[in-house]
């Protein structure tokens, strides 16, 4: 058994050294304002002073682009950004050496065909407390926390969003320009300028509220 | 990529185990249609089989050791629960439905009463996670197998990894689920040439096919899909059903149409176990039918049935009890995995 392995390995080394790749990374900065999102923080919003206690988020289906058109695919891209783990925020992929591209273009959310297809694993296994129970789908977004002026039990705000069925797609498509120096940022403050803390605190199921959130959150990812 | 490579790695290894597949072909009669359920993707395997027979029996699913899949579905009663109208749960909990039968779940297009679950895989999700059946969580329910003293070298030895992951578990209680296979009644012995309906239930077929067969439609006894029976609400649950997901008001009542298998087994009938005996049953379809906007089409001009005409009606339905199915020893509790020093 063990020498099959090594001679696996070896196999597996060969095939690598022969497909030149280059491993790129793109961080996702969770901002509030010019600030760096932390746990358990108070930020000052236009309407309402916030603190975080969840923010995680699905970016899936990756896509490589110049001139409007896609030139490389990331295969199997699905990656979990959660606001308690950094190096989820950094998001690693294989290219083929030398692709020049200027655009990117992701899916916020798990697409319909990936919610039909059973149980997988890594950042989409169901212990990652992004699926619901009660309802078969993914949750593409959880933002958790607690603001002053939140009417919800103890001033506590839950957004758990998803749904993949016709009429209730939460799902984002989102393409971005690549700017050189500049960081790709999710701007929570922009986001809960959106949001009245007061009418609306939770959302946890699919439907249009959730389907409008989505909308909202899309808007807040840009490059700064 | 690491992750990837573990991918490669964890495949490799897989295809050097010897892989005793369980020939699903050889359960299933030709005349039954094709699975829904993918088997390609969680191809069926005696040792994956065996872990997630243990899962389902074993009371570490639920928060306090308590309760297991096998409390509401038990073997004896083609996998459903018969003691009471609506099943019951963790701390005495009192649910809000009938648990189901479940077999023949490789042609299930959706699970639950209402349709809720979308793929055999996360059924199981649903009452693990339940404030009301297992009031436990996933991650949870994970850990603990991590750290038992069963579960961890059965992963290792048959998955290759002794690290359990939700995906593995679901994978596993999966594969037992889709062994449950309700296919030897005298129906099926009937179908196959090897006995012959008597007079009655020969008779009780033919009006069958008459008047239940476009929702129970043979050979699997069901459609599957969802329909408004004419039960009359019961304003104590206020449950409408397929509604409560879709939200859409023309799903209004409808429920998943059960299969008739195994009717003798598994009764209280209904999504809310109203009715304990099938006379009860028939009796509604004749003269209980309530009109509704969302009535099932087929059932507006109303089913008559005489009193001799029920009675073959009835034989014929327990033409479909499966007793193999029922008392088959594959299916019950694994006493030398989950008990070995009683053994």
């Amino acid at each position: 058994m063990k020498q099959l392995f090594f001679v696996f390995f070896l196999i597996l080394n060969c095939f690598n050294s022969f497909s030149q790749t280059n491993t790129q990374h793109l961080n996702f900065h969770l901002k509030f304002g010019e600030e760096d999102i932390k746990l358990h923080k108070w930020y000052k919003g236009e309407k309402d002073t916030i603190q975080f206690r969840t923010i995680k988020f699905y970016i899936s289906n990756l896509k490589l682009k110049k001139d409007n058109s896609v030139i490389y695919s990331i295969p199997n891209s699905y990656y979990l950004i959660d606001l308690e783990d950094s190096n989820s925020q950094r998001m690693s992929f294989n290219t083929p050496e030398g692709l020049i591209y200027s655009e990117i273009e992701f899916n916020l959310g798990i697409d319909s065909a990936t919610n039909n297809a059973g149980v997988l694993g890594g950042t989409l296994d169901p212990t990652n407390g992004m699926y619901w129970t009660w309802k078969s789908g993914y949750i593409n977004a959880k933002i958790e926390g607690v603001s002053k002026q939140c009417t919800a039990r103890k001033n506590q705000f839950q957004f758990h969003i998803g749904g993949y069925q016709n009429s209730f797609k939460s799902i984002k498509n989102i393409t971005l320009e690549l700017k050189p120096n500049q960081q790709l940022i999710v701007d929570f403050k922009a986001l809960f300028s959106e949001l009245d803390l007061i009418t609306t605190h939770t959302i946890m199921s699919p439907g249009k509220n959730a389907v409008d959130f989505a909308e909202l959150v899309s808007t807040s990812i840009y490059f700064k | 990529m690491t992750h990837k490579n573990s991918i490669v790695i964890l495949g490799f290894s897989l295809f050097l185990v010897a892989f005793k597949c369980k020939d699903y072909n050889s359960v299933v009669p030709s005349y039954f249609p094709k699975t829904v359920y993918n088997l390609k993707e969680n191809p069926l395997d005696s040792n994956k089989i065996k872990i997630g027979r243990a899962l389902f029996y074993d009371p570490i699913l639920s928060k306090d050791n308590t309760i297991s899949c096998s409390s509401c579905h038990s073997p004896y009663n083609a996998f459903a629960h018969t003691d009471h109208d609506l099943s019951h749960g963790i701390y005495d909990s009192i649910g809000t439905r009938n648990a189901p039968a479940i077999f023949n779940l490789a042609w299930h297009t959706s699970f639950m009463w209402d349709g809720a679950i979308n793929h055999l895989d996360m059924q199981a999700l649903a009452p693990i996670n339940h404030v009301g059946e297992m009031g436990e969580t996933t991650r949870n329910v994970v850990e603990k197998l991590n750290k038992s003293s069963i579960y961890p070298v059965l992963f290792e030895n048959t998955f290759g990894t002794k690290k359990i992951t939700g995906e593995l578990m679901l994978k596993a209680l999966t594969q037992f689920q889709l062994t449950l296979v309700s296919a030897n009644s005298k129906y099926d012995q009937v179908k196959s040439g090897k006995k012959s309906f008597s007079s009655k239930e020969q008779n009780g077929y033919k009006l069958f096919k008459q008047n239940c067969n476009s929702c129970h439609t043979e050979p699997l006894f069901s459609t599957y899909q969802f329909a408004n029976n004419g039960l009359p609400i019961d304003s104590t649950l206020s449950d409408f059903g397929r509604k409560n997901i879709t939200q859409k008001t023309e799903d209004n009542m409808l429920f998943k149409i059960p299969s008739l298998r195994n009717l003798s087994y598994s009764y209280p009938y209904m999504h809310d176990g109203r009715f304990k005996k099938l006379n009860q049953v028939l009796n509604h379809y004749t003269s209980g039918i309530k009109k509704s906007q969302t009535l099932s089409p087929k059932l507006k001009k109303g089913i008559t049935f005489s009193s001799n005409e029920k009675v073959d009606l009835i034989a014929f339905l327990k033409t479909l009890d499966d007793k193999a199915f029922v008392f088959n020893p594959e299916n019950k509790f694994p006493r030398s995995i989950l008990l070995p020093e009683k053994d």
